[in-house]
């Protein structure tokens, strides 16, 4: 296999090992401790997966460690055994969870596969080995003693164990070793007196013509032993030039396949190197099911990829198993799009054969037509079925985010486009009424266009929420405390952009919770409370924002401890006993702010607060927090849904044209001279039904000798955020207005009190007010 | 036999400029007040004619503000106001030039752009330590050319107060 093939294969697998890994994590930590028939079922066919997959990409450190905890999962699953740690194999679990994390990130930045895994090797191989102790089944490690066994407590009416196991190697000579006839023959020799009925493909080893086949294809080799697999392994070892010896032990039941099935399938379109995913998909059948033929034959070749993506691939099975068990198997293969399982015709067939004979002719051929009807029936269902899957499988494709963010910059610009044609100055004055009423329609489908490129970057927040059960989890078992976490809301759907930067916020709020807030179970049930601790993660809708809302049922913040802090640290920047509860529970968003005297491992230095804090402002998001002593403590983050383009008002301070947020604006309204007041500070308020406001002024407040001073001339807007509100002079409401925002140049240091600019429909640049600014921290 | 080398030097350089119409040692020569400048031609992207700015708040004085370059937000600085001098009126001659610095563009407005000149490194000196003018902060080196002295600027200076 040449580089570049190797190399989409890798992105490839490097891709869905991932899919397959967060998955496998998902169902560790979902299932808590407990597993039910379904989930081992879970585990055990991606465990499967990722071991067929990196076995095809020779990553043997892969390989193993999947292999062991497929053997865990095997013995589970098929003992059914009644004491099971299962805090410990979920710790096992996630650690080669870890593991092969690590291993796909090294791949990702190209380097080796070194990490020793030795241990992590032995300790599944001990958690099995214990689990088999405690359950006083067969210590046997050597996993297909186990098979046997199994199989004879479940299926003994269709195995007979035969009682000399046998066994299969495929065998691959080094590269220029020659002769491999001669040398297939010396494995024959060697196993000797081992070996019994020994059967060889090709037949006549020492014919010429057979060195071709043995050194493309492989030797192949059947024969009775009564030793083991690894005693037969060392032995079939002897023989030098061995590049690859591939040793299994056949279960006599494969030869006695009760079941032999059509199977159809087709992979999801766009899914490309269709050849490799059958090949993975033959390669990932169990052992138990054996490939009679398949179609195309020869899955390495290119050619065949276009074949398989336009007809599918079919293949005929035997296996011992049910149609509905090889169902599941065969459903795990990722980028399945069409599965079609139908059992061979000679069974059927004997079927009606069956019928027969108890009939006489004519109804016979009534029956006949019957069975016909049932077996087209069986087709109908067959295909129903068939519909279920298409329907579960998703039509999707994997596309560039930075194509995403490209077209998203492209309908920014189409949109501005549009209303500099429309809006032309040169318009002006005209009758356009056919003109008019095409451009609203242009108008229509560009709305359109937009929302569409929106809603496919809009990403549901579960999967980032899912994460948080592990640092839950971990955190739970090092500090021993236990807490559950709730999760609401996980199908809520917020920008990509946005959701890179909201996972390590919600990291640092949890890990504070639990360190903090979630008290001992020991503290809490002499609190009255229950003795798990709850941690909610909440997602919802609210307007043109989203409310992510982490709340913990703990020790809640501790205010004077805060206040102190905050005083030691030279924070206030007003008297003591003015803060409210809520200003001085900001302080704790503060760089480097942290009431714990001690350092732990998970908190203490004041930095992971902060990092919420900046992370949230730069998605233009606020987060605020509040606490009831005792009782608890929630921290809201408010995020917008997109970043790109919102709607805005324009307003004008003499000529220059600004852009607020529509979704900031609470309303706009005259006022006249008498309502405005001073306080002693000289601080210019308003007064509006009643309540009294701060009142900005934006010239001043820019520093521009532009605009209206006379409050009468100019309209003022009221602004508001969670708790406060403020009002802001202006000179006039231009209008609402659609808006791409776009970046103030970089050169341009950050300006306190904007937030970006905007192109309007002349081409002139509005400024974008950041209302954030104009409210207290 | 020193003085021959030099003179091979530069006719080599001369004919390396002229033969493969490189575009180093060439500079883009302007006109800001009374003097001439000069900036490297590699970086410029191109001139515009003067255009409307849109003011940035709470921003140095020379920074004028932004424009709309065909979608792109460039900044525009004024070279007047960077060198201390006596603010005019834009008028026709008035033009921007946008050169490309560190992956972003920034307008420069000058009086005046006159043509691209080659000016040998041989032709190049350091300008008297004499600091008489605030401009002079900016001018690294000195080109002559047959008919004027060329004040060359290195546009990291003008963008960025050390």
């Amino acid at each position: 296999m040449d580089d570049l093939d190797r190399d989409a294969m890798l992105e490839t697998f490097i891709h869905e090992m991932g899919i397959l890994v967060d998955q496998l994590e998902n169902v560790m930590l979902i299932t808590n401790e407990m597993y039910d028939g379904n989930t081992i079922n879970e585990i055990f066919r991606i465990m499967h997966t990722i071991k067929g997959s990196s076995s095809m990409m020779l990553f043997t450190s892969l390989t193993e460690i999947t292999h062991a905890t497929e053997d865990l999962f095997f013995f589970l699953r098929e003992n059914n055994p009644e004491n099971i740690d299962y805090p410990l194999i979920t710790d096992i679990v996630l650690e080669v969870v870890d593991f092969i994390k690590i291993q796909l990130a090294s791949l990702e930045e190209a380097k080796d596969l070194d990490m020793p895994y030795d241990e992590l090797m032995e300790k599944i191989q001990n958690c099995l080995l214990d689990l088999k102790k405690e359950n006083k089944i067969n210590l046997e490690i050597d996993d297909n003693l186990k098979i046997e066994n199994n199989s004879e407590i479940k299926n003994t009416k269709k195995i007979n164990v035969s009682e000399i196991p046998r066994y299969r190697a495929i065998i691959y000579f080094q590269e220029g070793s020659e002769m491999e006839n001669v040398r297939a023959f010396t494995v024959i020799h060697n196993l000797g007196t081992i070996a019994t009925d020994i059967s060889t493909i090709p037949e006549n080893v020492l014919d010429e013509d057979s060195i071709w086949k043995i050194r493309t294809d492989g030797f192949k080799i059947e024969f009775n032993s009564d030793h083991d697999i690894e005693q037969v392994r060392n032995i079939l070892l002897q023989s030098i030039y061995i590049k690859d010896l591939n040793l299994e032990q056949i279960f006599s039941y494969e030869e006695e396949y009760n079941n032999v099935f059509d199977v159809f399938v087709k992979f999801q379109e766009g899914c490309e190197m269709e050849n490799i995913r059958a090949f993975t998909f033959i390669s990932n059948l169990p052992k138990y099911v054996t490939v009679l033929s398949q179609e195309p034959e020869n899955l390495l070749d290119e050619n065949n990829a276009r074949f398989i993506a336009e007809n599918g691939f079919s293949v005929v099975l035997s296996t011992n198993i049910s149609k509905e068990q090889l169902k599941e198997i065969l459903m795990g293969t990722i980028y399945l799009d069409y599965l079609q399982i139908n059992e061979k015709e000679n069974n059927i067939y004997e079927d009606i054969l069956n019928t027969y004979t108890e009939e006489d002719e004519i109804e016979n051929k009534e029956e006949k037509s019957k069975s016909e009807d049932t077996s087209q029936k069986k087709d109908i269902n067959l295909s129903l079925e068939t519909e279920k899957i298409k329907k579960t499988t998703s039509h999707s494709i994997n596309v560039n985010v930075t194509k995403l963010d490209q077209l998203l910059n492209l309908v920014g610009e189409l949109v501005i486009s549009e209303a500099m044609v429309t809006q032309n100055p040169e318009l002006e004055g005209m009758e356009l009424e056919s003109f008019t009423k095409e451009s609203r329609q242009l108008r229509k489908i560009i709305g359109e266009i937009q929302y569409t490129v929106m809603s496919m970057r809009m990403v549901p927040l579960g999967p980032t929420f899912f994460k948080m059960n592990r640092i839950v989890r971990d955190m739970c078992r090092q500090l021993k405390k236990d807490v559950n976490l709730k999760i609401i809301g996980d199908e809520t759907e917020v920008d990509k952009n946005i959701i890179e930067h909201i996972a390590d916020p919600l990291m640092h709020i949890i890990r504070n919770s639990i360190d903090h807030g979630i008290e001992s179970p020991e503290e809490r049930l002499s609190k009255n409370k229950p003795e798990q601790g709850t941690i909610i993660l909440e997602a919802k809708n609210s307007g043109g924002d989203v409310l992510i809302i982490i709340k913990d049922d703990g020790a809640g913040f501790n205010k004077d401890k805060i206040l102190k802090k905050a005083i030691a640290n030279n924070l206030l920047s007003k008297p003591e006993d003015e803060y409210t509860e809520k200003e001085i529970f900001q302080f704790i968003f503060y760089p480097g702010f942290s009431t714990n005297e001690t350092i732990t491992s998970f908190s203490g230095r004041g930095v992971g607060m902060d990092v919420v804090n900046t992370n949230l402002e730069y998605v233009g998001g606020t987060v605020i927090a509040d606490s009831i002593d005792g009782k608890g403590s929630s921290i809201t983050l408010k995020i917008p849904l997109t970043l790109a383009i919102i709607d805005g008002m324009l307003i004008k301070i003499g000529d220059a044209k600004y852009t607020v947020p529509i979704m900031d604006i609470r309303r706009s309204l005259k006022i006249s001279k008498k309502d405005i007041v001073f306080d002693p500070n000289g601080n210019e308020m308003v007064k509006i039904r009643g309540e009294v406001y701060n009142l900005i002024r934006l010239n001043t407040f820019f520093g521009l000798d532009i605009g209206y001073t006379d409050i009468e001339d100019g309209i003022v807007l009221m602004l508001e955020n969670e708790s406060q509100t403020v009002c802001l002079f202006a000179d006039e409401l231009v209008g609402e207005q659609q808006i791409v925002v776009k970046n103030i140049p970089k050169y341009i240091k950050k300006v306190h009190g904007l937030s970006g600019c905007t192109l309007l429909g002349n081409g002139d640049i509005s400024l974008i007010i950041n209302v954030a600014a104009f409210f207290d921290k | 036999m020193k003085e021959e080398n030099t003179d091979l030097e530069q006719i080599n350089e001369d004919r390396i400029s002229a033969l493969a119409d490189t575009i180093e040692n060439k500079f883009l020569i302007f006109k800001v007040g009374h003097e001439n400048f000069g900036i490297e031609i590699s970086i410029v992207h191109e001139i515009i004619n003067i255009v409307p700015i849109t003011q940035v708040p709470r921003t140095p004085n020379y920074l004028k503000g932004i424009i709309n370059l065909r979608g792109d937000i460039v900044s525009i600085i004024d070279l007047r106001t960077r060198f201390m001098m006596e603010e005019v009126e834009y008028d026709d001659l008035t033009c921007i030039i946008v050169v490309e610095q560190e992956g972003e563009k920034i307008g420069i407005i000058v009086d005046e752009v006159f043509e691209v000149k080659y000016i040998s490194k041989k032709n190049m000196s350091p300008p008297p330590s004499a600091k008489l003018v605030y401009s002079n902060k900016f001018v690294k080196t000195l080109g002559n050319t047959d008919d004027k002295v060329i004040l060359l600027v290195d546009v990291k200076d003008l963008f960025y107060d050390e």
